[in-house]
C-alpha cells in the first residue's frame, strides 16, 4: 500500500450538501472494492474457477486526475502520478488472473470469461448517462453478483451510479467559465509566474511536462515533475483560493442539478450500504488489501 | 501525427474521462461480441473500422503515443481507431486521448461496460471557451491503464 497520502483531509473537502448522504472517502471505498474481490473470487470458486482477488487501488492512486492538484503532500511524494500510472499498468500487466484464463481450454476460457464478467450476447442492463448516451453491462455475472450482494440491488446501483458519476460534463464547463473561478485561476497562474513558471491554467501544465521532461534520466524527470506539481499545489491550496473556490463552485453547481438529486441520493445511500456490508464481510473474511 | 485542428487550444481537464455511451450500433454488434469471447484476457484492443473490424493492435501496458515507432501501437494506428475493446484486469479502466502523451481530450471505457463498437458517436472529454469536443472516431493518440475513479472523478480529486 503506498500510504495514507491525503486522507486526514479527505472528508472535508468533498463536496458536501445537508440533505445529501455524504461521500465515502477514498478509505471507505477502498474497503468496498477488498470486499468486492472476495466475493468475486467466492462467485468464481462456487462455480469451479480459481479467482485470485486483485489489490485494489491504493488511496495515491485514487487522488489521480482533477482539475488541479490539491494535496501538497501527495504532490511531493508522487508529481504529477507519473511513476503511480505506470504502477497500474503492472498491475494489469502482471495480475494472475489472465495468466490462469489463458491457459484454460478454449471452452473453459469462455466459460470463465462469462461466468467472471458476464456475456455481452446476453441480458444487458442499460443505463443513461447524464452528458448523453447509455451504457450496458451484463445483468449476471460474478462480478454483478458481487456487487448486488454488497448494494443491495445491482440495477438499481447500476442506474444511480451512472447518473451520479456522470454529472462533471454538466457542471465543469459552468465552473471554468464562472468568473470567481476565471479570477482565481489568474491569481494562480499569477503565483506559479512569481516562481518562474508561465502556465494560464493547470491544463497548460499537463500538456508541457513530456516536453520539460524529454531526454533526461528517469530519476531527473521525477525530480522536475516533482518540484513543478508542488508549486501547483502550493499555489493552489496556501497562496490562492484556486481550490477553496473550485470546491465551493463545485458544491453549489452540483447543488443546482436538481434532476439528478434522486439519482445522487440513491448512491450515497447504496455506498453506505455497501461499506456496512464490506465492514462484515472483511471482518469474516481476510480481504486482500490494497495496494 | 498530430492533428492540427481547433482544439489545439482547448482547455483540457485530464482527470475527467467520460464514459464511452454505448450507440445504437453497439447494442447489435455480434461482431464485437465474438471478438470479446475470442479476445485475450489482459489486453486491451483497438480496431481500425468500427463493429471491432480489422485490428489494429492490442496492448497489456500503456502506449504515450499511437504515431511514433515504439509500444504495441505505432505509427499508421494514430487517430485510425473506430472501435475498442476492453479485456484487462477488474477495477481498471481504460483511457483514451485525443493527443500524444494522455493529452487533451479523455474518453474512458470500463471493463463491465466490454466494448465500444462505433466511436463515431462519443466525443472526448474537453471543455474549453469556443471548443467543440473531438470525435473519438480516428482521433485516438494515446491511451493508458487508469483507476475506475478516475474516470468517474469529481472536479477536484
Amino acid at each position: 500500500m503506498l500510504g495514507a497520502v491525503g486522507c486526514a483531509a479527505e472528508a472535508a473537502d468533498v463536496p458536501q450538501r445537508a440533505d445529501l448522504p455524504r461521500r465515502l472517502t477514498h478509505a471507505e471505498e477502498m474497503l468496498v472494492d477488498r470486499a468486492r474481490e472476495a466475493l468475486i473470487e467466492k462467485c468464481m470458486a462456487e462455480t469451479g474457477f480459481t479467482y485470485r482477488p486483485v489489490p485494489v487501488a491504493s488511496l495515491a492512486e485514487r487522488k489521480m486526475g482533477g482539475y488541479v492538484l490539491d494535496d501538497v503532500t501527495w504532490a511531493r511524494r508522487h508529481g504529477y502520478g507519473t511513476r503511480l500510472s505506470e504502477g497500474l499498468a503492472d498491475v494489469q500487466r502482471n495480475d494472475p488472473n489472465h495468466a490462469y484464463a489463458r491457459g484454460l481450454p478454449k471452452a473453459e476460457r469462455i466459460r470463465y470469461s462469462k461466468t467472471l464478467d458476464g456475456d455481452p450476447s446476453g441480458g444487458m442492463l442499460t443505463a443513461e448517462l447524464p452528458a448523453g448516451g447509455t451504457v450496458r453491462t451484463p445483468r449476471d455475472s460474478c462480478v454483478a453478483e458481487a456487487k448486488g450482494e454488497l448494494y443491495g440491488d445491482f440495477p438499481a446501483f447500476f442506474h444511480a451510479e451512472k447518473a451520479a458519476t456522470g454529472l462533471v460534463p454538466l457542471y465543469a464547463p459552468e465552473i471554468l467559465k464562472d468568473r470567481r473561478f476565471v479570477n482565481a485561476r489568474e491569481e494562480w497562474a499569477s503565483c506559479m509566474s512569481k516562481r518562474g513558471h508561465d502556465f494560464a491554467d493547470p491544463a497548460a501544465v499537463r500538456e508541457r511536462l513530456p516536453q520539460l521532461t524529454h531526454g533526461v534520466s528517469r530519476d531527473k524527470a521525477h525530480v522536475i515533475e516533482v518540484e513543478l506539481a508542488v508549486d501547483e499545489a502550493e499555489c493552489a491550496t496556501k497562496e490562492t483560493a484556486l481550490v477553496r473556490t473550485a470546491r465551493a463552485l463545485e458544491t453549489e453547481y452540483v447543488d443546482g442539478l436538481d434532476e439528478y438529486r434522486d439519482e445522487l441520493t440513491d448512491y450515497r445511500r447504496m455506498q453506505h450500504g455497501a461499506l456496512k456490508r464490506a465492514r462484515e464481510l472483511c471482518a469474516e473474511y481476510a480481504c486482500v488489501p490494497g495496494r | 501525427m498530430r492533428k492540427t485542428f481547433a482544439l489545439l487550444a482547448a482547455t483540457t481537464l485530464a482527470g475527467l474521462g467520460a464514459l464511452l455511451p454505448a450507440t445504437s450500433a453497439q447494442a447489435e454488434s455480434w461482431q464485437c461480441d465474438n471478438k470479446w469471447h475470442n479476445a485475450s484476457s489482459g489486453y486491451f484492443y483497438a480496431y481500425d473500422f468500427k463493429n471491432c473490424g480489422t485490428q489494429l493492435g492490442r496492448a497489456a501496458g500503456n502506449d504515450n503515443d499511437w504515431g511514433d515507432l515504439s509500444g504495441n501501437f505505432t505509427n499508421y494506428d494514430a487517430n485510425q481507431a473506430e472501435s475498442v475493446l476492453h479485456k484487462g484486469t477488474s477495477g481498471l479502466s481504460v483511457a483514451v486521448y485525443d493527443a500524444e502523451n494522455y493529452g487533451r481530450g479523455v474518453a474512458c471505457i470500463r471493463k463491465a461496460e466490454f466494448y465500444a463498437s462505433d466511436l463515431s458517436d462519443n466525443r472526448f472529454s474537453t471543455y474549453g471557451p469556443g471548443t467543440g469536443r473531438a470525435l473519438v472516431a480516428n482521433n485516438i493518440e494515446s491511451h493508458q491503464w487508469v483507476t475506475d475513479t478516475y474516470c468517474a472523478s469529481t472536479f477536484l480529486s
